[in-house]
């Protein structure tokens, strides 16, 4: 097993007006490939903040962040677009999705931007619709969709883009209990049958105790790993 | 897909999609009518400087025009007719017309005025110089000892038309001779400088007049305007050391300025127009991105460059900006067809003393420019509103609360 991410006193703080706060206060942690990892701690305690560094789209501003192994202050705005791209899947609280677009083109976009042809590019939104429950669904918008189906949409085009990571803040949060199990499930799914490494920030206990690691936060630092 | 994406996310609010479209439509309908606008009153201009007065261009021995001469009789054009068949064999023109200019004193036995004319073939000259607008009479056609006056010319002395008159002048050898003419016409061109000192005889009547067998210049009508260059070049390769000015050199004051003074105009308040487009554009999109802020994040997080993010704008921006101004274009090419094909009266412009005719000259070309110009005001304005959510880091777009 690789080591997917290794931090070694990584810090961010955040500028509000004339005052600096910070958000993460030199962490050092390290998580390996193919786990489900679950950030854990109360509001304000930097889970957003460290899942961003960890998708790459919250550049650090102290400390040293390696990526299987590549120091990502060495890597171009270009690479990094490129992994994003190609390796990160995310999966937000509040869904983003493109509400123009319906289930099917919503994960198809970012297929046709890897470049995928088009032939490959459908049996892949199939799959990936199909493994959430959604196939159905494929031609309904957004915003003719439940909390959970947007979800699970949301996670069908994370899914789609076969990647290395995914990176899921709160995915449960703003969903009932049973949905939100639902699509827990799913993400365990992922992690243990596909092997794609998840971390995943959460308040719910289920998946504190499903997960095969822990980092608790607390007041931007690390409290306690697992 | 981007275009699908681009096409979809102009339908998301329609009602702010109609205003964007409006303003371009609007703004490529002022730009492509004002052109047109343009484009006839240059026509009418350029038409009536041909028609009324110089022909496509005109034809003297080298350096007479540019030189101040003593005796310029010496340097005006010798064997007159072999010169004029030779003009006459060169493809594309299809009129050659003789001139010669006199000065004198006209008198009608109690009054007599200082003015200026021409000799000319009046026969000929009907046929082409048709814009010079005889308001009495007739035309000078081929009346031997007739006279055709200026509006003011003829109104200062109290002349009408069947009217005596004695043009008075200096033979090209200095002694003073005359002819008994009779007014045949009066014109009156809307060129008070024309109007008041200018008149028309037959050529062979002012030949007489200054003694001579020569002419000073001869008057190039073309089929068409466009084959100057061409015709002036075999013009000059004749043996006859001739040289060939087009009439908007002739007619520099008048025409020429006339058109860099209107391409000015349009120049400014195309620059207007364009502004008041990417401001209006800028404006909608702005709305439109503060909105999908959030959206702009998920698609940065998940790879999409800053370039592809332009794109995908300056996509969404193009189709409006192509749709809008198609619309614009359109509207006006419809309109000048219902209300304004048979042209309209402009009052008098700088110089002019009558109001004349024009008419909307709209063209493929222009309309293209006008789509042009809006496609790249439309896609400015779209670019520009995205610009500050593309700097801002993807964090925080996702963090945008709209």
């Amino acid at each position: 097993m690789s080591q997917l991410f290794e931090a070694n006193d990584i810090s961010i703080d955040y500028q509000m007006g004339s005052i600096s706060v910070p958000a993460l206060k030199q962490l050092n942690f390290s998580i390996q490939s193919g786990l489900f990892t679950c950030l854990v701690g109360p509001s304000g305690s930097g889970k957003s903040t460290l899942l961003n560094v960890l998708g790459f789209i919250e550049p650090l501003q102290k400390g040293q962040l390696k990526y299987f192994g590549k120091v990502l202050s060495g890597l171009s705005e270009m690479q990094l677009n490129e992994i994003r791209r190609f390796e990160v899947g995310f999966v937000f609280q509040n869904f983003h999705l493109i509400d123009v677009l319906s289930a099917f083109e919503n994960v198809e976009y970012f297929l046709s931007r890897q470049g995928v042809p088009r032939k490959e590019r459908h049996e892949r939104v199939r799959e990936s619709l199909a493994s959430v429950g959604l196939l159905e669904h494929a031609s309904k918008r957004p915003s003719q969709m439940s909390g959970g189906q947007r979800q699970r949409v949301a996670l069908a085009r994370a899914l789609a883009k076969h990647p290395k990571v995914l990176i899921a803040d709160e995915p449960t949060a703003n969903l009932d209990s049973s949905t939100g199990a639902e699509i827990l499930k799913l993400l365990i799914n992922l992690s243990r049958e596909r092997g794609c490494s998840v971390v995943m920030a959460s308040h719910d206990r289920q998946a504190i105790e499903a997960s095969d690691k822990r980092i608790f936060l607390k007041d931007g630092q690390l409290d306690e790993e697992e | 897909m981007l275009v699908t994406v681009a096409l979809r996310g102009l339908l998301r609010n329609r009602r702010r999609t109609i205003v964007s479209l409006a303003t371009m439509a609007i703004g490529s309908a002022a730009l492509f009518l004002f052109q047109g606008f343009n484009t006839g009153l240059l026509n009418e201009y350029r038409n009536n400087a041909i028609h009324a007065h110089y022909g496509n261009g005109q034809v003297n021995t080298r350096g007479y025009r540019e030189k101040i001469l003593a005796r310029p009789w010496e340097a005006w054009i010798a064997e007159p007719q072999s010169v004029l068949d030779s003009l006459r064999n060169i493809s594309g023109v299809s009129h050659v017309f003789p001139r010669l200019e006199v000065a004198g004193l006209i008198s009608n036995g109690t009054r007599s005025l200082g003015a200026r004319g021409m000799g000319i073939d009046g026969r000929s000259e009907s046929s082409f110089f048709n814009t010079i607008n005889v308001i009495h009479g007739k035309s000078l056609n081929d009346t031997p000892d007739g006279i055709v006056l200026g509006k003011g010319l003829a109104e200062s002395m109290d002349l009408k038309v069947g009217d005596r008159v004695t043009l008075l002048a200096n033979t090209v050898y200095g002694s003073l001779n005359g002819a008994d003419l009779f007014v045949s016409g009066i014109f009156h061109t809307g060129s008070r400088e024309l109007d008041d000192s200018f008149f028309q005889i037959q050529i062979e009547q002012a030949q007489q007049l200054l003694d001579t067998d020569k002419i000073e210049k001869i008057s190039i009508g073309l089929a068409q305007h466009e084959d100057w260059p061409r015709v002036s070049q075999l013009i000059e390769q004749l043996p006859y050391v001739l040289e060939a000015t087009p009439f908007e050199i002739l007619d520099k004051i008048y025409y020429q300025n006339s058109v860099d003074f209107l391409n000015a105009i349009y120049s400014l308040v195309g620059f207007v127009i364009i502004f008041v487009v990417v401001l209006g554009v800028f404006n909608t999109s702005t709305s439109s991105i503060l909105e999908r802020t959030q959206e702009i994040g998920m698609l940065r997080a998940n790879g999409e460059s800053k370039r592809d993010i332009f794109a995908l704008i300056a996509c969404e921006g193009l189709i409006a900006s192509v749709v809008g101004a198609l619309i614009g274009i359109f509207a006006i090419v419809f309109l000048n067809a219902l209300f304004l094909q048979d042209g309209f009266y402009m009052p008098p412009g700088p110089g002019i003393t009558r109001s004349f005719k024009t008419f909307i000259a709209l063209d493929v070309g222009m309309g293209f420019e006008s789509l042009m110009l809006i496609v790249v005001a439309g896609v400015s304005g779209a670019v520009l509103a995205v610009l500050k959510v593309v700097r801002t880091s993807i964090a925080l777009t996702l963090r945008h609360v709209g």
